[in-house]
């Protein structure tokens, strides 16, 4: 593992209303690393995230990506520069097909006109959906289904396409195994790992610990919107993780 | 798609050829029932089925279809737009008076009631997207305004003297068939194709059915909605300017009850006040059930105040229709 970070998160806090979701906290993760992202309830996992992605826009703190600080403020810009968030509840269109989903914000089209016009590739965006799909092996027959006549393994699969479709650097998942069975599970975390080895990193946020040790490199605690500690999977056990999140004290100091 | 499996077809449930039909009866179902109705009407009228008869109803329902491919737009994005009528009304009155006291050309003046409906729309639509108005509300008060300042420029009376060029619009015709419908086929067409063929038309799609979801993949959500409500305000002006032409005047009292007929074509034609699901051509066969319901019953000599009672009807029985389709689908799956 390379020693510079390819995001780094800075300080960041955040507040909803009275509520401080998140306080000073810092956040990291190299190069083909796989994070898991763990904490109670409303510890502000996925809010962090959420930042990360650029649904949310931090109150405090900065983004640092390669070296270099990056404003992120909406989710275009976060998807301009490599990062792909998986939601847990999929953020999919139900009214539109598979393909239209896939490629939605980001539809490919050809110019008529000398450019006056951009009309939409249909045949490229199905086809090379189609592969895609393929290539996760979801047992979908045909890219033109609306996302709603779907099963809820298969909108995951569709949201998961739309996550790798383009050249991701970084891909968040928020609980994605939460609503999977065993089998897809496995397949899940093998697709991580096959990330992991082309060189994209992966921060997975989760309750089951077991999933997060069997695929992840890191693990990061969140209690009550801090950061309270940090441990490499290969040095720790799930007990202590659990140890961390019910009962953990800030270990780490605020910076 | 050519990819399709055959796995596919062996997919529990009815047979193949029993699916198939299902499928044509549910794509079709406001096809047949416009066709069922029409059979009924050419049974028992001898003037319905006629070429010129068809034609009347074309020419009757133009100014409807123009409204109504506008709506469409704003239904599927989950919007209202109340204001329909009362941009007509405006785009009338300014159109006729640009002519008359203005001392503009017809072209001009025609450019310039375009625009003020479209700036009509794009305000309601600056109020819903930036000010999270509900649509209901900025186009209830875009009806008062729009309509208002229309009785206004006219001080409640007509503008009359208008060229007789611009006649053209309204009453003119190319062979056999009348200007209006041609200018009503034109936006049908340009409507069909920015909804099925634009990135825009895939994301007021994916508004309707799911707005956070097309926020978090990056779409301006305000700017569609302001886009949307200007298209529809753009539509109430052209139907205004043609109301001019073929009332040979600029009157601020039109299309008060084209609203409601606009919004039972969307409905009548498929689409959901849900939001998220419709088309344009599914709209103009609303249209068609109406002006053909009207035309029939008016042949017919059914009052008027029947032809009301028909209509909602007719709604009910269509948004029935579509209900029942839907949960056979959710059965399906």
């Amino acid at each position: 593992m390379s020693d510079a970070p390819l995001v780094e998160m800075r300080n960041i806090s955040k507040t909803f209303g009275a509520v401080k979701a998140l306080q000073n906290v810092n956040f990291e993760v190299m190069p083909a690393e796989i994070v898991g992202l763990v904490g109670d309830n409303a510890a502000g996992k996925s809010t962090l995230m959420k930042i990360l992605s650029g649904a949310y826009v931090a109150d405090q703190g900065e983004i640092w990506m390669n070296g270099n600080k990056v404003h992120i403020s909406n989710p275009v810009d976060s998807r301009n520069l490599g990062i792909e968030m998986l939601y847990q509840n999929f953020a999919l269109a139900g009214n539109i097909n598979i393909y239209q989903n896939i490629y939605l914000g980001r539809e490919l089209t050809r110019n008529y006109l000398g450019g006056l016009f951009k009309i939409l590739d249909k045949k490229m965006m199905a086809d090379r959906s189609y592969e895609l799909i393929s290539r996760l092996k979801i047992d979908v027959h045909r890219v033109t289904k609306r996302v709603k006549e779907l099963s809820g393994g298969q909108q995951q699969s569709v949201a998961i396409a739309r996550v790798i479709a383009f050249n991701a650097q970084l891909i968040i998942m928020d609980e994605p195994t939460a609503n999977l069975g065993i089998k897809e599970v496995g397949r899940l975390l093998d697709l991580i790992r096959r990330l992991k080895d082309q060189g994209i990193s992966v921060i997975f946020i989760s309750h089951r610990l077991d999933d997060i040790f069997s695929v992840g490199d890191r693990v990061i605690v969140l209690k009550r919107g801090k950061r309270i500690g940090m441990r490499q999977t290969k040095e720790t056990t799930e007990k202590e993780v659990v140890r961390l999140i019910v009962g953990g004290e800030q270990e780490e100091e605020d910076s | 798609m050519k990819k399709e499996r055959p796995a596919d077809t062996a997919a529990s449930g009815p047979a193949p050829d029993q699916k198939k039909i299902i499928t044509l009866l549910k794509r079709f179902s406001t096809l047949i029932g416009l066709f069922l109705i029409s059979a009924v009407l050419a049974l028992t009228s001898e003037h319905f089925l006629s070429a010129e008869n068809f034609l009347n109803i074309l020419l009757q329902n133009a100014n409807i279809a123009i409204l109504a491919i506008g709506m469409t737009m704003v239904i599927i994005l989950g919007e209202i737009d109340l204001s329909v009528g009362g941009i007509e009304a405006l785009g009338c009155v300014v159109a006729a008076w640009m002519m008359v006291y203005g001392g503009l050309g017809i072209i001009s003046s025609i450019v310039i009631a375009l625009i003020a409906g479209t700036l009509c729309g794009m305000i309601s639509g600056f109020f819903v997207a930036y000010f999270r108005f509900h649509s209901f509300v900025s186009t209830l008060a875009m009806m008062g305004i729009s309509r208002g300042l229309a009785l206004i420029y006219t001080h409640g009376a007509s503008i009359y003297g208008l060229p007789d060029s611009f006649r053209f619009i309204g009453q003119g015709s190319i062979g056999p068939i009348a200007v209006p419908v041609i200018i009503a086929a034109v936006v049908l067409l340009l409507g069909h194709l920015f909804l099925t063929q634009f990135r825009m038309g895939n994301h007021i799609y994916a508004v309707g059915g799911n707005i956070e979801a097309a926020r978090l993949a990056g779409i301006n959500v305000g700017r569609v909605k302001m886009i949307v409500l200007s298209i529809s305000g753009f539509c109430g002006a052209l139907a205004g300017v043609i109301m001019a032409s073929r009332l040979n005047s600029g009157q601020g009292t039109i299309g008060e009850a084209d609203l409601l007929d606009t919004i039972a074509a969307v409905i009548i034609g498929g689409t959901s006040l849900m939001g998220g699901v419709g088309t344009i051509p599914g709209t103009i066969l609303g249209v068609l059930i109406i002006g053909v319901i009207r035309n029939g019953l008016n042949l017919l000599g059914v009052s008027s105040f029947w032809q009301m009672v028909a209509i909602g009807v007719i709604i009910i029985c269509a948004v029935l229709v579509d209900e029942i389709r839907r949960r056979f689908q959710e059965k399906e799956r």
